[in-house]
């Protein structure tokens, strides 16, 4: 065995974390779309309800707060991972977690999270910017629902968190049979239904080709992503297209790179534009966090520079770059190595007691 | 006497689009040509389209009237050490009076003109223009129909360049074997072949009878690219036009297909239908994958394998992005991201139907 291949190793274990980590980010996303889409689609004719409105990442305004920070430039918000809004009157805020956790501190405070929705807020996409009333929904993948419903069950009344609007828990997942669905079902308490046909007590299967207009588009939430992630989204959606204007594009070698000068403003608005919930929004945007965030894309940016792909314009303060484009036969896992590659020289540990990693032995 | 130079008078005369077919027809009864017939769409005229030097190539444009162009083009041997005489040699190019965006190219020069100097011209004109792309059933009933149009009795193909599937050294990747052979079977004998063959034909040749005498051998490919010594109303009329339609119901089923083309970057998905449930395990699944792997000049991301297939493509001709998506056993989803050209959707579901499986392409309908 020789020294390289437990490096090798930790690097391809790395790859494997961040592609589990890829996936959790777009299942959240799914889920999202996939829950709020219960409401705002028929469910037999799958064409849109004009009496429900969705919105993702919104800042609503707990009322007392809001008035007691009134005129003192203190902004306190919640922002749930949904919202759905029915008939201007009735709403309901949720937030996904994928991998519930088994630790009861960070149950806990998942549970202190949503204790937040559960009071009154403003910022409503409506007319009042209220509503009469609202509920709170946590969304968990089917593999750990069971821990989610036993810590609200068992541990939740001894922290004293109780909540005094309905509150649930639906589970999802996946399932194949002659084609792939998404599944809902609830496993604790009852979500407001359109018709109240207690459907989501015995499981809904929405077919994915319903949403895969929805799915296609939307690649980024309010939530950060991870770094690779993206760092390939900035490559194969904005750096592509331009550097593809280039007349070198068609004819570029594996081994020769394009330089494509991107400001960090342009790159935010062309994911915020074209990968993002702004679709859900274009009827009620004020409230809504322009996703990506401008620090996630400059922390993206970063780690490309540190990759070698990239370089600060001079003098930019880190607003502009230039981007070496090269031709990758798989840029998602490429993105993923050289960060896990980053990463491991980062933590990686000294060979002999007393021996640190320098750059010199590294290049060796 | 001296004898009559019909090609060269051929050349000297102007045309529109009726008196060509005809002058072509004429030009056919009277002397040894092969005439060859390339439909091909593209969003540009032909004099923007083709207007450009490319390395070894002279290109002109001699005439362009009546939805007629006629070009020169030469190509100089990049060999210098030898004294190579140019290729030279003239085309057509005919706007299709009825189908927008589409035209056939054509020309009686010799096939080392052909095989040298204007493919290859054709081919760097990728992604301006788009050639068709006829699967196996679309091959066959066109020549079905147009043995029974023009009333024949049957075609005899008398060779074929046909590719064939078999098991590979991986369970998920399958060798491609190409081959040609000679044969003197029927047209539906030939197309029975090579399904037994669990393959596909590149291109025909075949012999146009009425009883036994032979009327004109004739050559299709799967590009949609024909050539004919005779004949040449019957194949321009029953073959060319029918496969001008194919073309242009294709290129209007590939446009606008980019997010960019709508205001609200809308997704406007496309399917690759199998007919017949063939992506039903992981297996076949992972053979797209393999297969998709070949692509050339283009990047292929595996996004997620189980339980769903979502594979992520670049094509690195123009740019063009793809996701492409498995979400039941009968079908292929493409969709194109911001930018997804005519011709990169072409070149992927060719690449598709060569390495993969053949199906009908069809607009993506969300339910149904």
């Amino acid at each position: 065995m020789t020294m390289a291949q437990p490096v090798d190793e930790r690097i391809g274990q790395l790859v494997e974390e961040i592609r589990i980590a890829n996936d959790d980010y777009e299942d959240t996303i799914h889920a999202i779309i996939g829950f709020v889409n219960l409401y705002l689609l028929d469910d037999k004719t799958f064409q849109p309800r004009p009496q429900v409105k969705g919105f993702q990442g919104r800042h609503l305004s707990p009322l007392p707060t809001e008035e007691q920070t009134r005129g003192t430039g203190v902004e306190k918000y919640v922002s749930p991972d949904l919202g759905i809004v029915i008939e201007d009157s009735r709403g309901i805020l949720g937030e996904v977690k994928k991998n519930f956790p088994k630790e009861m501190e960070r149950a806990q405070k998942e549970f202190v999270q949503l204790k937040g929705y559960d009071q009154n807020l403003t910022g409503w996409p409506t007319v009042s910017e209220r509503v009469e009333s609202h509920e709170v929904v946590l969304l968990v993948h089917q593999m750990t629902s069971a821990y989610a419903k036993e810590f609200y069950e068992e541990y939740l009344p001894q922290t004293g968190i109780v909540f005094e609007r309905p509150f649930s828990i639906v589970e999802f997942g996946r399932q194949e049979q002659v084609q792939h669905y998404f599944f809902l079902k609830t496993v604790l308490g009852q979500p407001t239904e359109i018709g109240g046909e207690k459907k989501l007590k015995y499981g809904v299967p929405v077919p994915m080709r319903v949403l895969l207009h929805e799915y296609a588009k939307t690649l980024l939430y309010d939530a950060r992503p991870p770094l690779p992630y993206l760092a390939e989204l900035i490559w194969r959606h904005v750096c592509t297209p331009i550097a593809s204007e280039n007349p070198k594009f068609e004819h570029l070698h594996k081994n020769q790179k394009i330089e494509v000068a991107l400001a960090i403003e342009d790159i935010v608005e062309s994911l915020n534009e074209g990968f993002s919930f702004r679709f859900w929004h274009s009827q009620h945007p004020d409230r809504q966090p322009r996703i990506p965030r401008k620090e996630w894309v400059k922390q993206a940016c970063q780690f490309l520079v540190e990759s070698g792909e990239a370089e600060w314009v001079e003098g930019s303060e880190e607003t502009q770059i230039i981007i070496f484009y090269q031709k990758y036969d798989d840029p998602v896992y490429h993105f993923a190595l050289f960060y896990a590659t980053l990463e491991e020289k980062k933590t990686a540990k000294p060979m002999l007691p007393g021996f640190e990693p320098t750059e010199t032995a590294d290049s060796y | 006497m001296a004898q009559m130079d019909f090609t060269a008078l051929f050349y000297r005369q102007s045309y529109d689009r009726e008196s060509l077919v005809k002058a072509l027809d004429g030009l056919l009864r009277t002397e040894a040509h092969t005439l060859t017939m390339l439909p091909y769409a593209s969003e540009k005229p032909p004099t923007e389209c083709f207007r450009a030097y490319y390395g070894n190539r002279d290109f002109s444009c001699i005439s362009s009237e009546g939805g007629v162009n006629l070009f020169g083009l030469v190509f100089h041997s990049p060999r210098k050490d030898y004294d190579i005489p140019p290729i030279e040699g003239r085309f057509f190019v005919y706007e299709h009076p009825r189908l927008p965006n589409t035209y056939i190219l054509l020309t009686i020069e010799s096939q080392d003109f052909i095989r040298r100097a204007l493919l290859p011209f054709v081919e760097r004109s990728y992604p301006r223009i788009y050639l068709t792309l006829l699967n196996q059933q679309h091959m066959h009933s066109l020549l079905r129909e147009f043995k029974d149009n023009r009333g024949f009795t049957d075609l005899k193909v008398v060779r074929a360049a046909h590719r064939s599937r078999f098991p590979g050294q991986k369970p998920t990747r399958e060798t491609i074997i190409s081959s040609v052979i000679w044969s003197n079977l029927g047209l539906d004998g030939a197309f029975d072949y090579v399904h037994e063959l669990n393959g596909w034909f590149k291109s025909l040749t075949f012999e146009a009878l009425r009883n036994s005498r032979v009327y004109a051998e004739i050559t299709v490919t799967r590009s949609g690219i024909a050539k004919t010594d005779g004949e040449f109303i019957g194949v321009f009329d029953d073959l060319i036009s029918p496969i001008c339609e194919i073309l242009h119901d294709s290129h209007e089923l590939f446009r606008n297909r980019s997010r960019r083309d709508s205001v609200s970057l809308e997704v406007r998905p496309l399917t690759i239908n199998f007919g017949r449930d063939q992506l039903a395990d992981e297996e076949e699944r992972a053979k797209l994958v393999e297969a998709m792997r070949l692509l050339d000049k283009a990047s292929m991301s595996v996004v997620h394998s189980n339980p769903y297939l979502q594979l992520s493509v670049i094509d690195y001709f123009d740019g063009s992005t793809f996701d492409l998506w498995v979400l039941n056993p009968r079908e292929l989803i493409i969709v194109p991201q911001l930018k997804g050209t005519v011709s990169s959707i072409r070149r992927l579901v060719s690449h598709v139907f060569d390495n993969y499986a053949e199906g009908y392409i069809e607009d993506f309908q969300a339910v149904g």
